[in-house]
């Protein structure tokens, strides 16, 4: 078990430097391949090996690596400092130093002194998280090998740094894998900002002046959540000598400060309001990076992070001030939506809504709530990771973000409409997961005892609602056919075959998420939180044959989309408008022999929830909510 | 208003372009050879250039392409062509690899919505520096 742990942690960064070196074209592809293969085979082999094992924590003492931990956080902080004054940013390296003076500090007040019991940990939660970065993250990446080639072809005055490109990517996925395995939180921190880094990098990666100001925004942030981070483990230690993470889930009456710091760390991460602008900003990243970073994995390590301390936050000031940020964020997110017309930003604000969702859950610390919590990272993981591969693929085809432009998609590109009906089924239609998830919220939430459970109650109503909403624009979009030009007509080719494999692969993985789903509740999820809280909570049993008819209906329906494809005969009506009809259904004449072109376009209300009055009404309210988080050890409890 | 010239031998894609990109604020000058294309050049600048990279011969498209960027650098030009779909892998490949022999800002595939071309047109004239954008 230990060893393919360390197997996962390790081979990543093996492959990153493969990946780097081989030559451009045919011989990276098949690097990227195997090690992908190789990946996803290994998580995979690793949740085999947990199915009857409880959690398990390992010494690993290793004095090579101990002595390591230092000098990579000192790399780190260099290469921040470097790139800092190559693009003449100084908050980024401000940031940076003061995180290294605080962890230069620790090192020398007490780096003799740290006697951590048990560095590695692995549990149900860690292997659901292996199991989401080692399959998800290689589909991802296998994903890029084709997009890439497509997204250079389109802008050929990019620098091609593909090679550097696939490096981080493959960076990335052995720190995260290291993240959710540590238990010794030093490790957990370098790690931690190891993501941090990559995805600065990622986001910056065409070097345009717009995806640089994105680029150092999302490290300024992330930065100021790791010296959250560094100042808990110092607090931690000094005042309690803790500095594992299971010690600091079990301690009874642990100080609120350093858990709200950790929490603080979590929040920046998972991107939650006052902090969302940073994952709005990293949407300029080529889109293999927006799934993998930026909706699947990397936000979900801050959820992980505030989920695992759940235990800890149950009727606390803290919890409740998560509560109240992820439930803000959710709504207010859902609602700006609406007016939203880039898929990609679409995308981007319902992942910042559904983290929200995962935050609250934690907020609440019950173990419902945390089933819940659970549950959603696993199905949003899959169904939003899904979304983010479509849209890309639309990109490389279609040109173009803007959904208005995505009329007519059910006949230009039968396949991936159907892979887009069933990522967004996967995120709202029953029986696929958030919904699943989002019922048993209402549960976990009605049993909250305090004013929380009506704010709660309200704010995932109006939420879902609006979630609805916008799903079904983007639904309508892609369905709607209009009669086209002929110029117009596309066929479904030049989508490479590592893109459609992906993509496939995870419409399957969410099919069967969906069916598999109360197996993967009792084999991984119930067991881990009986072992917190000694007791568990599942779904009921009657439940299932509803969800295996509204699956049937689920996988009927994308396949009768096919025959769109197949030269169907569809009649168009005359549409009737205020005047006379020019070249049946495009144009009609307006007053004074005006032509006027008809188009049928979505209804964004902007001016009711514009995303700026928005953003500014739920920034202001979650910084207070923040502060009030920190100063919660001096307030009321 | 900015000025572009469209080459492609379909004049009838030309002029459906045409529509939207006029009705977008742009003005459109067909051209459906490579000669026409030089000819209007001897006597205009357009703001953007717009060819396909299949004209008279098979890739001679990219033959034009070279000239102007020679001749007149500070013109920004897109490639809109279904000529990739024609190619064979070697020649992809060598594509793929190497870009660097055909400086252009968007290389695009047939067929394209106008409205979206419309669109990345307007963002070439941004990266390009000009003021019309």
């Amino acid at each position: 078990m230990l060893n393919t742990i360390l197997f996962l942690i390790g081979f990543p960064f093996l492959a990153a430097i493969l990946v780097w070196l081989a030559p451009a074209g045919k011989p990276r592809a098949v690097a990227v391949r195997v090690s992908c293969a190789v990946i996803s085979a290994a998580s995979v082999l690793l949740a085999a090996g947990m199915l009857h094992l409880p959690d398990q924590i390992f010494p690993f003492h290793n004095g090579l690596v101990d002595k390591m931990l230092f000098p990579a956080e000192a790399l780190l902080t260099v290469i921040i400092i470097w790139l800092g004054i190559k693009y003449k940013k100084a908050l980024a390296p401000a940031l940076a130093v003061i995180q290294f003076l605080i962890m230069f500090y620790f090192e020398m007040t007490c780096g003799g002194e740290l006697a951590p019991q048990y560095n590695l940990y692995i549990d149900q939660f860690s292997v659901i998280m292996a199991l989401v970065i080692g399959v998800i993250g290689s589909l991802i990446c296998l994903y890029a090998v084709s997009y890439m080639r497509d997204y250079h072809r389109h802008y050929p005055k990019l620098a091609d740094r593909r090679g550097y490109f696939f490096f981080v990517l493959f960076l990335f996925l052995g720190a995260m894998f290291g993240l959710v395995f540590s238990n010794n939180l030093l490790y957990m921190f370098l790690f931690w900002e190891i993501t941090t880094l990559s995805s600065f990098l990622l986001i910056g990666y065409t070097r345009t002046p717009d995806a640089i100001k994105n680029s150092f925004l999302a490290l300024t942030m992330n930065l100021a959540g790791g010296i959250a981070f560094a100042l808990a483990i110092v607090f931690l230690y000094k005042s309690y000598g803790i500095i594992e993470l299971d010690k600091v889930v079990a301690a009874k009456n642990i100080a609120l400060l350093p858990v709200a710091l950790l929490c603080l760390a979590g929040v920046i991460k998972s991107a939650q309001m006052p902090f969302s602008s940073w994952l709005l900003g990293a949407m300029v990243a080529p889109t293999p990076t927006s799934a993998l970073l930026h909706s699947s994995t990397m936000v979900k390590a801050g959820v992980f992070l505030l989920l695992k301390l759940a235990p800890v936050l149950k009727s606390t000031v803290v919890g409740d001030m998560l509560v109240l940020i992820g439930g803000l964020t959710f709504l207010l997110c859902s609602l700006i939506n609406l007016s939203e017309r880039n898929v990609k930003k679409v995308l981007a604000y319902s992942t910042v809504a559904n983290l929200g969702l995962m935050v609250a859950c934690a907020g609440v610390g019950s173990y419902e709530a945390v089933w819940v919590g659970i549950m959603f990272i696993v199905f949003h993981a899959v169904a939003k990771s899904l979304l983010f591969l479509v849209v890309g693929t639309t990109e490389n085809r279609f040109y173009t973000k803007d959904m208005e432009n995505f009329d007519n998609m059910v006949v230009k590109m039968p396949k991936l409409a159907m892979l887009y009906v069933i990522g967004i089924a996967g995120m709202f239609v029953a029986p696929f997961g958030l919904v699943i998830s989002k019922w048993a919220a209402i549960e976990a939430f009605l049993k909250i005892d305090s004013l929380l459970s009506p704010i709660l109650m309200l704010i995932l109503a109006f939420g879902s609602a609006a979630t609805m909403f916008y799903w079904t624009q983007l639904l309508g979009k892609i369905l709607s056919v209009r009669e086209m030009p002929q110029e117009e007509k596309q066929r479904e080719i030049r989508v490479g075959n590592d893109e459609w494999f992906s993509e496939w692969a995870h419409a399957g993985i969410s099919i069967a998420v969906c069916v598999l789903f109360p197996l993967i509740s009792r084999v991984w999820v119930e067991p881990y939180i009986a072992g917190i809280y000694g007791h568990s909570f599942g779904i009921g049993e009657g439940n299932y044959a509803i969800m295996l008819i509204m699956f049937a209906m689920l996988v009927i329906i994308p396949l009768a989309i096919l025959r769109y494809g197949k030269k169907m005969k569809y009649s168009a009506d005359k549409t009737y408008v205020a005047g006379r009809d020019i070249d049946e259904n495009y144009a009609f004449e307006c007053a004074i022999d005006t032509r006027k072109e008809i188009s049928l376009k979505n209804y964004y209300p902007s001016e009711f929830f514009s995303e700026n009055s928005l953003l500014k009404a739920g920034n202001s309210a979650c910084a207070v909510f923040i502060l009030l988080m920190i100063l919660g050890e001096f307030t009321w409890r | 208003m900015a000025e572009i010239l469209h080459i492609d031998k379909d004049e009838k894609l030309i002029s459906y372009h045409a529509y939207i990109l006029e009705a977008a604020g742009l003005h459109v000058h067909p051209a459906s050879s490579a000669q026409a294309a030089r000819a209007y050049l001897e006597t205009a600048r357009p703001d953007v250039i717009i060819t396909e990279a299949s004209l008279a011969g098979k890739t001679d498209g990219f033959d034009l392409v070279k000239e102007i960027n020679a001749k007149y650098p500070g013109i920004p030009v897109m490639i809109l062509t279904s000529v990739y779909d024609e190619m064979d892998d070697a020649w992809k490949d060598a594509f793929d690899r190497d870009k660097s022999w055909l400086p252009v800002y968007r290389f695009m595939e047939k067929p394209v919505s106008p409205i979206v071309l419309a669109e990345e047109v307007e963002h070439v004239l941004e990266e390009a520096g000009h003021k019309h954008a």
